[in-house]
Formats: C-alpha cells, sequence, structure tokens
C-alpha cells in the first residue's frame, strides 16, 4: 500500500518529526494536516535544513539513504509526500 | 576600569534532573522559544535568563560562558554514535557539542549581540572569563557582558580524583550555571567586580588585594585550596570571616561562578577574595565587592 494510503504509517512519519526535531513542545502527531507544507517561513511547522538533515539520519531505519538536501526537501514537501516517497507502494 | 555587577545569579540543581523538568524551570524564566536545546545548553539559559531577570541588556552586551568540561553529556553521545554504534552522528547531537552553541543560545535569548567567546582553561575557566572581560572593558571593545560559568555534573569518581587530587564523595555535587551581568555604568549596580589576578601564595595576595581595596574581606576558597594552606591566607590578608559556599550549595566544575554570584547576591555591603589553586600550585584571586542594600 502507497504509504500516503496507510493513516498508520503517516503517524508514525509524524510522531518521527516531532521526537527528531524536538517540536513535542508545539505540535503533536494529529495537529500536522498530511498536505501542508512542512519547510520554509510560510510553513506552520518551519522546519530547516539541519532539520532536514536530522530526518535523513533518521529515515534510514526504513532502509532510505537521502544524501541531497535538495531531494530531502523535495520528498518532504509534506507529509503524504514524504510517506510516498518512503513507501511508494 | 571597573566592572559594576548589574545582575547575579546562580541556578543548580541535582545531577540527573530531568529535562522536562529543566524545561519548566526556562519556561518560568523566558517566554522565548527554543528548540534543538539540550541539557548543557538548557542550564546556560537558565542561569543567563534568571541574571538577566526580566530586564532587557543593551543591543551590545557580549557573552563570555566559561566551562571546564563543555557539552561533556552531548559529546559523549556523540562519540557512543560513532565508536560504539559505528554510525552517522545525529546532526542535532553533533552540533551541540560545538563549545560555543550553549553561548549562541543565550545571545539569541536575551539578544545580546555583541561579542560572544565560550572560555575554557584547567581550574580557572571563570578567572579567565574575568581577565578577557577585563581586557575588552579597557579597550572599550565590551561596555556590558553576560559572564557565566556552565557545567554539567561530571560522574566519573576517577576522573574527579585525577583532576582535583582530592577523594570523590568529598564534595556535594551539583551542576547548573552562575552569571553575573557587567557594565560600565555604575548606576543601579548591586557590586563593582575589582578583577582576577594571580599570585605566589598569601603574601603576594595580600599586596594584591591592597593595590585595588583597603576593606578587610571575607574570605572563599576553590576546591583544591589545601586546608592547610587557609589558615595562613585568612591571617595573611586579614579576612574577617569565610564564605564557604561549597559546603552550602555543592559543588560543579564551574562553582568559582557559583561562590561569587552567590555572594554577589547574599552577602551585601561587603568585599570577597575568591582564592583559587591549579594543578602546579599557583593561586588566583578574584576581589569583588557589594554595594550595601
Amino acid at each position: 500500500m502507497k504509504g500516503s494510503l496507510d493513516e498508520a504509517f503517516k503517524r508514525e512519519i509524524k510522531e518521527l518529526i516531532i521526537e527528531e526535531c524536538d517540536l513535542a513542545d508545539r505540535f503533536r502527531p494529529e495537529d500536522i494536516r498530511d498536505d501542508e507544507p512542512l519547510f520554509g517561513r510560510n510553513s506552520r511547522i518551519g522546519l530547516d535544513s539541519i532539520d532536514a538533515l536530522q530526518i535523513s539520519i533518521a529515515v534510514q531505519r526504513y532502509n532510505v539513504n537521502i544524501t541531497d538536501s535538495k531531494v530531502m526537501r523535495r520528498v518532504m514537501t509534506s507529509i503524504r509526500d514524504f510517506a510516498d516517497y518512503l513507501r511508494p507502494e | 576600569m571597573t566592572m559594576y555587577i548589574q545582575g547575579a545569579s546562580a541556578f543548580i540543581t541535582e545531577p540527573g534532573t530531568p529535562p522536562q523538568a529543566l524545561k519548566e524551570e526556562l519556561a518560568r524564566v523566558s517566554t522565548a522559544y527554543f528548540r534543538r536545546i539540550n541539557r548543557y545548553i538548557l542550564l546556560s539559559l537558565i542561569g543567563a535568563h534568571r541574571c538577566v531577570a526580566g530586564r532587557t541588556v543593551p543591543a551590545d552586551t557580549a557573552v563570555y560562558l566559561t566551562t571546564e568540561r563543555g557539552n561533556l553529556g552531548e559529546t559523549e553521545a556523540v562519540l557512543r554514535q560513532i565508536f560504539r554504534q559505528h554510525s552517522l552522528p545525529m546532526p542535532y547531537s553533533f552540533i551541540n557539542t560545538m563549545s560555543n552553541t550553549a553561548s549562541f543560545y543565550v545571545a539569541q535569548g536575551l539578544g545580546a549581540a555583541g561579542p560572544n567567546l565560550s572560555i575554557s582553561d584547567r581550574l580557572l575557566s571563570f578567572e579567565r572569563g574575568i581577565e578577557l572581560l577585563a581586557v575588552d572593558f579597557m579597550r572599550g571593545r565590551v561596555r556590558s557582558a553576560l559572564l557565566g560559568g556552565v557545567d554539567e555534573a561530571n560522574p566519573s569518581a576517577i576522573h574527579f580524583e585525577r583532576t582535583y587530587g582530592i577523594p570523590a564523595g568529598s564534595v556535594r555535587g551539583v551542576e547548573g550555571s552562575a552569571w553575573l551581568w557587567v557594565t560600565d555604568e555604575p548606576e543601579g549596580s548591586i557590586g563593582r567586580l575589582l578583577g582576577t589576578g594571580a599570585v605566589r601564595d598569601a603574601g603576594e595576595g595580600r599586596a594584591w588585594l591592597k593595590e585595588r581595596t583597603g576593606g578587610s574581606p571575607v574570605i572563599a576558597y576553590g576546591l583544591t585550596v589545601p586546608a592547610t594552606d587557609r589558615e595562613a591566607w585568612s591571617r595573611a590578608v586579614g579576612a574577617v570571616d569565610e564564605f564557604d559556599y561549597l559546603t552550602g550549595h555543592g559543588w560543579f566544575d564551574s562553582a568559582t561562578a557559583l561562590g561569587i554570584s552567590r555572594f554577589v547576591q547574599d552577602c551585601p555591603g561587603r568585599l570577597l577574595l575568591h582564592v583559587s589553586r591549579d594543578r602546579p600550585g599557583r593561586y588566583t584571586l578574584t576581589a569583588v565587592e557589594t554595594a550595601a542594600k
């Protein structure tokens, strides 16, 4: 099943982002919408390049290696996109 | 050049205090939102914010963060990731091992955009911070500064005994940070930092103190000043009392900052002479005068 169609998987990703990016004081998994932008000034979540690096190391547990920061930001546009990148089918 | 003390704080806590409790303490003294900070940075921020106590520091305020061990816990975590787990260190952990990360957060949190230094010198880190600050004041490079000592508890008894040459467990261990806010303006000050300097013995110490002030001091000793030397020091400088902050508040690697800061807070209208001793046996003195209430 594509990652974006798996609610439990998307919640797991949200929990990972909250934990790895030290966001627990501000967000719970249910506070993050599947389609909202994760990066940038206009993003409510407000991740930056250091967060991207942290997450890229953390997702190695899914046997995914992302070494290009531009790729990282592209695939992490939203939770939905990131879930599909981590689990395309 | 006189350095006037506008604020003093000491935040100490028991080793192993949960990070969440430290975060809650920080929230009590600062409304700023901090992310990706570790234990060492939390200790730094709590102490620095307590020192400023809700006031606004001038935008050109400098930060001199002194430490014996720096980001000890995070450094241990990174080394474990690399050498034990054979993995890449997590980026936040790696960044936070840099010695000036904590002083960056202090500056950011308090809007202190002046020079920013992290200073370490075996057993004399806080005194070296005072020296550098005095030079920068004299040159007119700095007119307002936050000077702090920050260290996490070091749980290694072997390391303690090797470093300090006294049995582990002979002092109660704590951790935390202690800060002074110093300016070149006397208005509203709670004390004066008279300076720091190295001497060979108590006789030289007496002369050093006389050059700076005529008063009789309260004396305080760093951890490594042997009990056998203390009476000679007390007699030579005509000490009227002893300020035993190590018994009263506990010890950590930045305890000198703790002692001086506590004195400023607790002992109005008095003169403090703090005596530290380095490994080769040289003494470094620091003198502080507090304003009468």
